[in-house]
């Protein structure tokens, strides 16, 4: 028994529920909550790989004590509880989600002087549930771990008080109904056709030939699904409200939305890769969201002038890549795509935080209001430029390193196109970013500019500086991240 | 007559495509989220309708039940068990939904959708 | 030369078109990239076809010439289309959840 891989779910869980309740006094929450967010990462790198079955179950024990008229059919292999799986690629997302999770929290911490017991309650929550979903191989279990999550995002936008937060909040909340439900019900199609949500045992019935591959309940089943991964990840259609929940959260919040959005990416994106890979046009339908995710919203970033909501557009477009790797569906892009997935995870989290400390001595983010604050902090300027650079794909940071190796397995898989069309994005990935800091941090200040903080909190400097060492750090040695992921790519195909 | 399960199955359809028209056409916030209750208890109404069986028992082992017999005749537990977790996902969001739309009539004064957000049109 | 000619007006246009905020150069030239990507992208994006079939793909890729260069702007369009306007939203959710049920439910019952 492997108690650790519960405890990483049921650990953020209690602390939210602790955090919550000692609400008023600020000295022992920031006490929990730095213990736990410490906690998280380091129990992810310390856990031993391995199974859970809940409820005790063991498969292999069941079946050989059922009924006779059952032995040797399909209903004796399957599993009758929930199962975690943990191995080591789900240790590298949730070593970084928790990473991020701590820089943000140590971030909150440092610019608010009151903490709220309810916005750590959110956060916490938040983070087991994604983690829930990473682990979790069981559909259903997916689908109710990530309603908790957008459930969480909401309410980190509500509890965020910035400008128009309810409507965004609103907004996303009544998409989430169409989306949530659709995806639910396409696992109510698996489940009727099947009789199981395991997706190991899906795919057994699928692979052995115990349903039609192509029944009509499971090609819808696959149609709702993919709708429902669109509306998790926040590809097309569901890119323009996206982006709108990254600009209203908090930058610390904003942050830690956008590694959820990206672990719930890759949680439905593998499980749907395992489960529908042998349906034609599979990786047709998904290129085709990849494509116009980077052309919408890159183009959307490059128009923008309120710099928040431009970083949350270039989080949207580089879900693109990711899916751009799946689609693919080469063992080479499908690395690329998590390792590019594992690099957006910081990289976005890095500009959240770093642009967010504009926001913060100025409280405007609009670029035209903006400029000359390099004179302020240089530190600061000098490592958002850098992790620009490695949102852009310049070496040797690791978005350059996956870029990379993105583009070579869409020209091993013949995708000579997509390769370009991938190097162009990048390029005006590269523009916009530079064309925003240099309209905030170099352009000359305009006169009316007006702070609210004179100083960049230490904190927030030294979290900056963490990501960006990651950042290098996965960009000069990949084969830290790589040597999972593609053996793991080799087993999806 | 009409199948049980063929009827709800209809009536589940029938739930998803009028809350869909009412997330999509109507103005006001309130009935908008009626709307979006409805889509969620289609969806519930499907999968209940995916573990009904014809004749069936309740699937509760009971003393005197042979595992045989019990495995011939009960009705499928697991859609059961999933309608129950996805019944209080449905009713969180719902009560979510509910508060946001509270806050936005306090704010605005209006309960119409296209005048609360601003949306040009 | 004439369609070069109006490729530069309607890069003038741009500006105008953007009139709605008072615009900076900087505004400009994220709209005049924007648009470059969007072409670009189009453009390659029905390249993609040619695994399908290469006469489709000739075929598809100069009517998306021609249909960019007699619609150029795109890039203010394609922005006040993605507004944050909720019945925007919806209408495109839906849409997209349609064509995806038909495509892949009718699309695969004749594979």
């Amino acid at each position: 028994m492997n108690y650790l891989i519960p405890l990483m779910v049921v650990i953020p869980i209690l602390a939210a529920l602790i955090v919550n309740i000692f609400g008023g006094k600020d000295k022992t929450v920031k006490a929990i909550s730095i213990v736990v967010a410490i906690a998280i990462p380091v129990i992810a790198i310390i856990a031993a790989v391995g199974i859970q079955y809940f409820g005790g179950h063991d498969p292999a024990l069941l079946a050989s004590s059922l009924p006779s008229n059952l032995m040797g059919t399909l209903v004796a292999s399957y599993n009758t509880g929930i199962v975690y799986v943990f191995e080591n690629i789900e240790r590298i997302f949730i070593f970084l989600m928790g990473i991020v999770a701590f820089l943000a929290v140590l971030t909150y911490f440092a610019e608010k002087k009151e903490v709220s017991g309810p916005y750590l309650y959110l956060i916490f929550m938040g983070i087991a549930s994604v983690t829930a979903l990473m682990l979790s191989n069981d559909i259903f279990n997916m689908y109710v771990f990530f309603e908790i999550t957008a459930l969480t995002q909401v309410g980190i936008i509500i509890a965020s008080s910035t400008e128009d937060n309810y409507e965004i909040a609103l907004k996303y909340l009544i998409l989430g109904a169409i989306g949530g439900p659709i995806l639910l019900l396409g696992i109510g199609f698996i489940l009727g056709t099947i009789g199981s949500v395991n997706i190991n045992d899906i795919v057994f019935a699928i692979s052995n030939n115990y349903v039609n591959p192509y029944a009509p309940s499971l090609v819808i089943g696959f149609a709702l699904i993919l709708f429902g991964w669109l509306y998790s990840a926040g590809l097309p259609p569901f890119h323009t409200i996206k982006s709108a929940v990254y600009s209203k959260a908090r930058p610390n919040g904003s942050a830690i939305l956008q590694g959820f959005s990206v672990l719930c990416m890759l949680a439905f994106g593998i499980a749907m890769y395992k489960i529908f890979a042998y349906v034609p046009y599979f990786n047709t339908a998904i290129i085709v969201f990849a494509i116009l995710a980077m052309a919408l919203s890159i183009a959307m970033s490059a128009m923008e002038v309120d710099f928040r909501r431009m970083i949350a557009f270039l989080a949207v477009g580089e879900l693109g890549f990711i899916a751009l790797g799946f689609g693919i569906g080469t063992q080479y892009s499908i690395a690329a795509a998590l390792f590019q997935a594992a690099n957006e995870i910081v990289i976005t989290a890095l500009l959240f935080i770093g642009f967010g400390t504009v926001y913060y001595l100025t409280k405007t983010s609009d670029t035209r209001k903006l400029g000359g604050l390099i004179a302020v902090d240089s530190k600061m300027a000098i490592m958002v430029l850098l992790g620009g650079f490695a949102l852009a794909g310049v070496p040797p940071f690791n978005g350059f390193q996956s870029k990379l190796m993105l583009v070579q397995a869409a020209l091993d898989a013949g995708y000579t196109e997509l390769a370009i069309l991938a190097i162009i994005v990048s390029v005006v990935i590269f523009f916009t970013f530079v064309k925003a800091f240099h309209t905030v941090y170099l352009q000359p200040k305009p006169k009316d500019l007006k702070f609210a903080h004179e100083k960049i909190p230490k904190a927030t400097v030294f979290s900056v500086a963490v990501l960006l060492i990651i950042c290098l750090a996965l960009g000069i040695f990949p084969n830290i991240v790589t040597d999972v992921f593609i053996p793991f790519a080799g087993g999806l195909i | 007559m009409m199948d049980i399960q063929l009827a709800s199955l209809f009536a589940s359809g029938a739930f998803i495509i009028i809350g869909l028209f009412a997330a999509i056409f109507i103005d006001n916030l309130i009935k908008k989220i009626i709307g979006i209750a409805f889509i969620e208890e289609g969806v519930n109404l499907f999968l209940i309708c995916l573990g009904f069986k014809a004749g069936g028992v309740v699937p509760i082992f009971l003393p005197g039940m042979t595992a045989d017999w019990f495995a011939a005749n009960a009705a499928y537990p697991l859609p059961q068990a999933l309608v129950l977790t996805s019944i209080v996902i449905g009713a969180s969001t719902l009560a979510v939904m509910l508060a946001l739309a509270m806050v936005l009539y306090r704010k605005h004064g209006t309960l119409s959708v296209s005048e609360m957000m601003g949306d040009e049109k | 030369m004439a369609l070069y000619q109006k490729f530069l007006d309607s890069i003038k246009g741009l500006k105008s078109s953007l009139s709605k905020d008072p615009t900076t150069m900087d505004n400009v030239s994220g709209a005049i990239a924007a648009e470059f990507l969007i072409f670009v992208s189009l453009i390659l994006a029905a390249l993609v076809l040619r695994h399908v079939s290469v006469v489709a793909s000739i075929v598809v890729v100069l009517l998306v010439a021609v249909l960019f260069f007699t619609n150029m702007p795109l890039a203010g369009k394609i922005k006040s289309e993605q507004s944050d306007s909720l019945e925007k939203m919806t209408f495109y959710v839906v849409i997209v959840l349609g064509i995806l049920v038909a495509v892949i439910y009718w699309g695969l019952r004749y594979v």
